[in-house]
C-alpha cells in the first residue's frame, strides 16, 4: 500500500526519473571508465599555488576549476554519474520552465543535455588527451547555474511553480509512450554511434583502469574481445604482456591494421596517439628515465594531473630519487582520493627492499638498461627503439622484448641476431618460433639448429598456400585470413600494420616550434 | 533603551576579544630530547642578512602542538605552528627581532607536545650579518622540462617581504601563432635601469630596456654563429658582451643526470646598444667561447672555453655524434680577454683558471663587486652545470690566487648559477639539493675573509610552497631596485613591434 503511494507521487515524474536513470546508466555503467580517465586526467586541488596555470591563467579558469572539482567525483563512476545525471535533469526540467516548453515541445528539454551527452561521446579521447578537462562538466554546470538563476528570476512574477515543469503532462496517453519511447531511443542510437565510431576509446579506458588495478589478464582479455585495432590499444595490451612474460607468445593475437583514431593534440591537429600511451609504455619497458621525461614533458604543456604524478612518482621511485619522490607524493597528498596511491609508494619508501619484491616493479626493473646512452641514438617511440637496438641485456626478459620488438617492427635480421641465445631451448615461445619457420624458408640453416613442431610447419605450409592470391590486396588478405591465423606470426608479418611500412619511421609528432633556448 | 545598549555592548565585546591575541607560553614542564628536529627549509645556525623577509619554517615531527620560542637580546616571541605545523612570523614581529641583531643573532628553541609530554628539541641559531643584500632578486620560473615550454615568466621578488611581480609572462594559452619563451634576463651593476631579455619563438628578438624606453632587436646576423645568448652588460658603458651558441639536448636512458646540453659551436660577440651595432670578439670554429662577464672596472672580459680541436675537420652531423660520444671530454676553462673601451677592442687573452689540468669544467664566471673574487661553477665536465650533480661553487682569489670550494654553501647535489649582491657580501645561486630535481634559490653570507657561509632557501609566506611549486628558479639575479616598465610595456613591445635589425661592424 505504501509502495503504491510511493510509486503514485513518483509517477507524475516519470520522464524526469526515466531520463535521470538513463544518463545515469550511460555515464556510470556505460561510459563510466572513460570518465574515470578523464578523471585521473584531471588535476583538481583547493591549493591555490598548485592550480594557479588554470585559476590565474586560463581564460574561465574558475569556471575550469569548478568543472574539474565535479568530474573528480568521476573517481566513483557510480557517484560521479549519479551527480551529473541529477545535474542533467534539472538542467532539463529548468529548461522547460524557463522556456515554457509544453506539449509537443516537451521532449525539447531534454534536448541541451543530450547534445552534450553526444558531445562528450563524439569527443572520445579528445576529452580529456591534451584538452581541458573541466569543460565535460563545467559547462553544464555553468548552464545549471543560469537556468536557476532565471528560473528564480521568473518565479518571482510567474505564478507556475518550478517543479511543475518537472511533471510529465497527461493530457494524451499517446504521446507519453511516443516521449518515454524517445528518451529510451536516443541514448540507444548515442550508443549505438559510439560503438561504431569510437569503438576504441571505451576499451582504451577499461584497459588503463585495469593497468591501474595491475589486472593484466583483464588488459589482455579486453584487447582480444574489443574487436578494435588502435595503437593505445595495442600499446596497453604489450605492457600487459610484458608483466605476464607472454610478449613473445602472444602478441599477434591482437589485429594491427589500426584505425583512424578521432584524436587531436593542443593545437587542434591530428594526432596519431602516440604521447597517450608512451610515458606508460617507456615506464614498463624499464625505460624510466624516457617515462620520467615524457611525464615531464605532459605536466609542462597542460598541467599535472594524478596520472602524471603517479608516472613521476614511480619513475623517481625505480630511479632511486626519493626525495622527489616524496615531492609528489606531498603534491598528490592534496588530490580527493590519491591518499591509497600515497599511502602504497611511500611503503616502498620506508622499505626499499620491498621495490624488488614487488612483482610489478621487479619486471621493469628486469628490463631497465644495462649502459647509460641517449635516447636520441634510438627510434621512437623509445620502448620499440631501443629494443630494436638492443644488444645487452639485464635478463631474459629484456631479451624477449627485444625479439617483440623486432618481430612488431619487421626487421628480421636484427630478429635472427638475437634468436641465438635461445637456441637449443625447448619449447619456443610461439611468436619466435613462427617467425623462424617463416625464416627457415630462406635460410635453411635456421632449422638445423632450432627445434619445430610439425603442426606449426603445417601451418605456415597452409599459410603460405593460401596467402597467395593475396600478395597484391593484402588488405583483403587480412580479413580474409584473420579468423584462421590471427595470432600467427607469418599472417601478421605480411597482412599486418601494412599501414606502417608506408609511412615515416618516426611516428612522433615533435614539437619544434617550442623548443626552450 | 536598554536593550539597545545590551546589544551595543555585546557587540563592543566580541570586537574587543576579536581583536585581542592570544598569548602563548612555553610549557612549564618538558624534558630536553637528544634528537635533533628536522625543518623544512633548514634555517639552522645560518646568517642572515638584515633585511630579509620572515623565514619561515616547517617543523618536521607529529605532535599535538609545536610552540617555537624566539629570542633576540631584548625580546622573547612564542609562535604556535599552524595546523601544517608551519611556523609563520608575523612580518613586523620579524623585522623587530632581527633589527639590531647584528653580530648577536636570535635563538629559536622548539617545543613539541608528543605522546611523552611537552619535549623540547636541540636550540639553533639564526645570525645576522651587518650588511644588507640587495632588496629584489629576478629570475624565470618553468618547469624542470626538457625541450618543451608553456606557462613561464620572468618575476622580481622583493627579498624584504614575500611579495612577487611578474616581469613579464608568455602567452597563457597555447597558441602556434603567439607561443614563445623569454629567458637570459640581465641588468647592468644591479640596477633596473638597463636590461635585457630575450624572447624566442613567436615574436622573436632581444628586448632592451633603457630606462622606461623599450625596443626589441633583431640581433641575428650572417656574420654572427647564430642567436645572441648569455649576456653581461658593461658595468659602464652601454655595451653588452653576449655569447652566441648553437646548442642542443641530449636525453640519457639512464644516468641520473638525465639531460646534457652542449653547444655544437659558441663564439662571444660584442654589441654596443647606442649605435645599434655588432661584432665578433671571439669567432672559433674549435674553441667554444661561452658565459662572457665582465669586471667591475670594464676593462677586462672574462669567460669560459673548451678546446675542442677534432672539430675542425667534422661536419655538423659528425659533430652531433662525436660530443655524444664524447661529452665527459669536453672541459672549460676561464680565460680573460683586456678590453680597451675606446677603441672598443679587446687583447691579451690569459687564462686565469685551469680547470681542465684537474679534469674539471668550469661555467659562469662572476666577478665580485670589489674585483677581488671570481665566483664560478665547477663540475666533472661540460658547461650546462644545472645538470650535473657533481657541480659546485668555487672561488678564486684574484690577488692571491687561491682557489678554493665554497664547502659551507656547497651541497652534494646541483649548486650552480649565481651572482653577487651588490656589496659583495651575499651571493644568490640555483640549488637542486632538496629534490635533485627542481631547483631552489639559496643565498650564502661571503665574509670579508672571503668564507661563504651555510646557505639558506629563498624564504615564503608558507615554506609548503616550495615543495608544491611545480616550477623551477633558474638565473638569479639581485637588484637593488625595482623595475620600473611594467609588464603591459613589455607586452606592447614584443607583440606590436617588428624586431630592429642590428648592424655588424666589425
Amino acid at each position: 500500500m505504501k509502495q503504491n503511494i510511493f510509486l503514485t507521487k513518483l509517477l507524475p515524474y516519470r520522464n524526469h526519473i526515466l531520463y535521470f536513470l538513463i544518463c545515469w546508466f550511460l555515464l556510470g555503467l556505460y561510459y563510466s571508465d572513460v570518465l574515470y580517465i578523464a578523471q585521473q586526467n584531471s588535476f583538481f586541488t583547493t591549493e591555490g599555488i598548485l592550480m594557479k596555470f588554470v585559476t590565474d591563467h586560463y581564460p574561465y579558469g574558475y569556471l575550469w576549476w569548478l568543472g574539474r572539482a565535479a568530474l573528480q567525483l568521476f573517481y566513483y563512476p557510480v557517484i560521479g554519474s549519479a551527480v551529473t545525471a541529477l545535474m542533467f535533469t534539472l538542467i532539463s526540467g529548468l529548461f522547460a520552465y524557463v522556456f515554457r516548453l509544453k506539449g509537443k515541445m516537451i521532449l525539447l528539454q531534454f534536448l541541451p543535455t543530450t547534445v552534450w551527452l553526444g558531445y562528450i561521446f563524439y569527443q572520445g579521447y579528445d576529452n580529456y588527451y591534451q584538452a581541458e578537462t573541466g569543460k565535460i562538466l563545467g559547462i553544464p554546470l555553468c548552464i545549471l547555474i543560469i537556468l536557476v538563476l532565471q528560473s528564480l528570476f521568473m518565479r518571482t512574477f510567474s505564478k507556475k511553480p518550478i517543479l511543475s515543469f518537472f511533471r510529465t503532462e497527461e493530457n494524451n496517453r499517446k504521446q507519453n509512450i511516443w516521449e518515454s519511447v524517445i528518451l529510451v531511443l536516443i541514448p540507444c542510437l548515442l550508443v549505438a554511434w559510439n560503438e561504431t565510431y569510437r569503438p576504441y576509446v571505451r576499451p582504451t579506458a577499461h584497459m588503463q583502469k585495469a593497468l591501474q588495478k595491475e589486472d593484466w589478464e583483464e588488459m589482455k582479455e579486453t584487447a582480444k574481445e574489443c574487436g578494435v585495432s588502435a595503437r593505445p590499444i595495442a600499446a596497453y595490451y604489450a605492457i600487459a604482456l610484458l608483466q605476464t612474460g607472454q610478449i613473445t607468445q602472444s602478441l599477434f593475437d591482437l589485429e594491427y591494421n589500426y584505425a583512424d583514431l578521432h584524436l587531436h593534440d593542443r593545437n587542434n591537429d591530428k594526432d596519431f596517439g602516440t604521447a597517450y600511451y608512451e610515458a606508460d609504455g617507456n615506464f614498463y619497458a624499464g625505460l624510466t628515465n624516457t617515462a620520467y621525461r615524457n611525464a615531464m614533458e605532459r605536466l609542462t604543456m597542460d598541467g599535472p594531473s594524478a596520472l602524471i604524478l603517479k608516472i613521476l612518482t614511480e619513475s623517481a621511485l625505480l630511479n632511486g630519487e626519493t626525495e622527489v619522490c616524496k615531492k609528489y607524493l606531498d603534491i598528490l597528498k592534496c588530490l580527493p582520493f590519491e591518499g591509497a596511491f600515497v599511502e602504497h609508494i611511500e611503503m616502498f619508501l620506508d622499505d626499499p627492499t620491498l621495490i624488488e619484491k614487488n612483482q610489478r616493479y621487479a619486471n621493469i626493473l628486469k628490463l631497465r638498461p644495462v649502459n647509460d646512452s641517449f635516447e636520441t641514438l634510438y627510434r621512437e617511440p623509445l620502448f620499440l627503439g631501443y629494443n630494436i637496438a638492443l644488444l645487452q641485456g639485464r635478463s631474459l626478459d629484456a631479451l624477449q622484448a627485444s625479439l617483440a620488438a623486432c618481430l612488431y617492427s619487421k626487421l628480421m635480421p636484427d630478429f635472427l641476431v638475437r634468436t641465438e641465445p635461445l637456441v637449443n631451448t625447448s619449447p619456443l615461445p610461439q611468436n619466435v618460433q613462427d617467425a623462424l619457420i617463416m625464416e627457415s624458408y630462406k635460410n635453411n640453416r635456421i632449422e638445423q639448429v632450432f627445434q619445430f613442431d610439425a603442426f606449426t610447419k603445417q601451418k605456415y605450409a597452409l599459410f603460405m598456400q593460401l596467402a597467395g592470391p593475396y600478395k597484391q590486396n593484402r588488405e583483403e588478405g587480412a580479413q580474409k585470413l584473420k579468423e584462421q591465423f590471427l595470432g600467427f606470426y607469418p599472417y601478421y608479418y605480411h597482412f599486418g600494420n601494412v599501414k606502417a611500412e608506408a609511412a615515416p619511421e618516426n611516428e612522433q609528432k615533435k614539437q619544434t616550434e617550442q623548443r626552450v633556448n | 533603551m536598554h536593550k539597545k545598549l545590551f546589544i551595543s555592548l555585546a557587540l563592543a565585546s566580541l570586537f574587543v576579544l576579536g581583536s585581542c591575541k592570544k598569548e602563548y607560553n612555553i610549557p612549564q614542564n618538558y624534558e630536553y630530547s637528544k634528537d635533533s628536529l628536522a625543518i623544512f627549509p633548514d634555517y639552522k645556525d645560518i646568517i642572515v642578512p638584515p633585511n630579509i623577509a620572515p623565514l619561515n619554517f616547517r617543523v618536521d615531527i607529529q605532535a599535538k602542538n609545536i610552540l617555537a620560542e624566539v629570542c633576540a637580546n631584548k625580546q622573547t616571541v612564542v609562535i604556535p605552528a599552524n595546523e601544517m605545523n608551519e611556523i609563520r612570523f608575523d612580518e613586523k614581529v620579524w623585522k623587530d627581532l632581527i633589527k639590531n641583531e647584528h653580530g648577536k643573532g636570535i635563538s629559536i628553541h622548539i617545543f613539541a607536545e608528543t605522546e611523552k609530554g611537552w619535549m623540547r628539541y636541540q636550540d639553533f641559531r639564526i645570525d645576522v650579518a651587518p650588511e644588507e643584500i640587495d632588496r629584489y632578486v629576478s629570475y624565470r620560473l618553468i618547469e624542470p622540462g626538457y625541450e618543451l615550454y608553456r606557462q613561464m615568466g620572468l618575476y622580481q621578488r622583493d627579498l624584504e617581504c614575500f611579495e612577487e611581480k611578474a616581469i613579464y609572462e608568455n602567452n597563457r594559452v597555447h597558441d602556434l601563432e603567439n607561443n614563445h619563451c623569454v629567458n637570459c634576463h640581465n641588468y647592468q651593476n644591479h640596477s633596473t635601469e638597463k636590461m635585457l631579455f630575450h624572447v624566442r619563438g613567436a615574436h622573436g628578438g632581444t628586448i632592451i630596456c633603457n630606462g622606461q624606453k623599450i625596443e626589441k632587436l633583431d640581433m641575428k646576423n650572417d656574420s654572427i654563429l647564430g642567436p645572441s645568448v648569455y649576456p653581461s652588460w658593461h658595468p659602464k658603458m652601454n655595451s653588452i658582451a653576449f655569447s652566441s651558441n648553437m646548442t642542443g639536448q641530449s636525453f640519457h636512458i639512464l644516468d641520473q643526470e638525465k639531460v646534457e646540453v652542449v653547444d655544437g659551436e659558441s663564439d662571444l660577440v660584442y654589441f654596443n646598444v647606442d649605435k645599434r651595432s655588432i661584432k665578433n670578439v671571439l669567432k672559433t670554429k674549435t674553441d667554444l667561447e661561452n658565459f662572457p662577464c665582465w669586471n667591475p672596472q670594464g676593462d677586462k672580459l672574462y669567460y669560459c672555453v673548451a678546446h675542442v680541436p677534432q672539430l675542425d675537420s667534422l661536419n655538423q652531423e659528425e659533430s652531433y655524434l662525436y660530443f655524444l660520444n664524447h661529452y665527459k671530454e669536453i672541459k672549460y676553462n676561464i680565460m680573460s680577454l683586456d678590453f680597451d673601451s675606446k677603441k672598443e677592442s679587446f687583447s691579451n687573452p690569459q687564462l686565469v683558471v685551469n680547470c681542465s689540468a684537474e679534469g674539471k669544467s668550469a661555467s659562469v664566471p662572476r666577478i665580485s663587486p670589489d674585483g677581488k673574487y671570481l665566483l664560478f661553477t665547477k663540475g666533472d665536465y661540460g658547461q650546462f652545470h644545472i645538470w650535473h650533480k657533481s657541480s659546485d661553487l668555487w672561488v678564486k682569489n684574484l690577488q692571491d690566487s687561491t682557489t678554493y670550494a665554497l664547502s659551507a654553501a656547497n651541497s652534494k647535489d646541483v649548486d650552480s648559477y649565481h651572482c653577487w649582491s651588490s656589496n659583495g657580501r651575499w651571493i644568490v645561486f640555483s640549488s637542486r639539493r632538496d629534490d635533485g630535481n627542481f631547483t631552489r634559490l639559496y643565498i650564502a653570507y661571503f665574509d670579508k675573509t672571503g668564507k661563504a657561509h651555510k646557505a639558506f632557501m629563498l624564504p615564503q609566506e608558507s615554506p609548503q610552497d616550495n615543495i608544491l611549486l611545480l616550477k623551477s628558479y633558474n638565473v638569479p639575479e639581485l637588484t637593488k631596485d625595482a623595475l620600473k616598465c611594467d609588464e603591459n610595456s613589455f607586452k606592447e613591445v614584443i607583440y606590436k613591434q617588428e624586431a630592429k635589425r642590428v648592424d655588424y661592424k666589425p
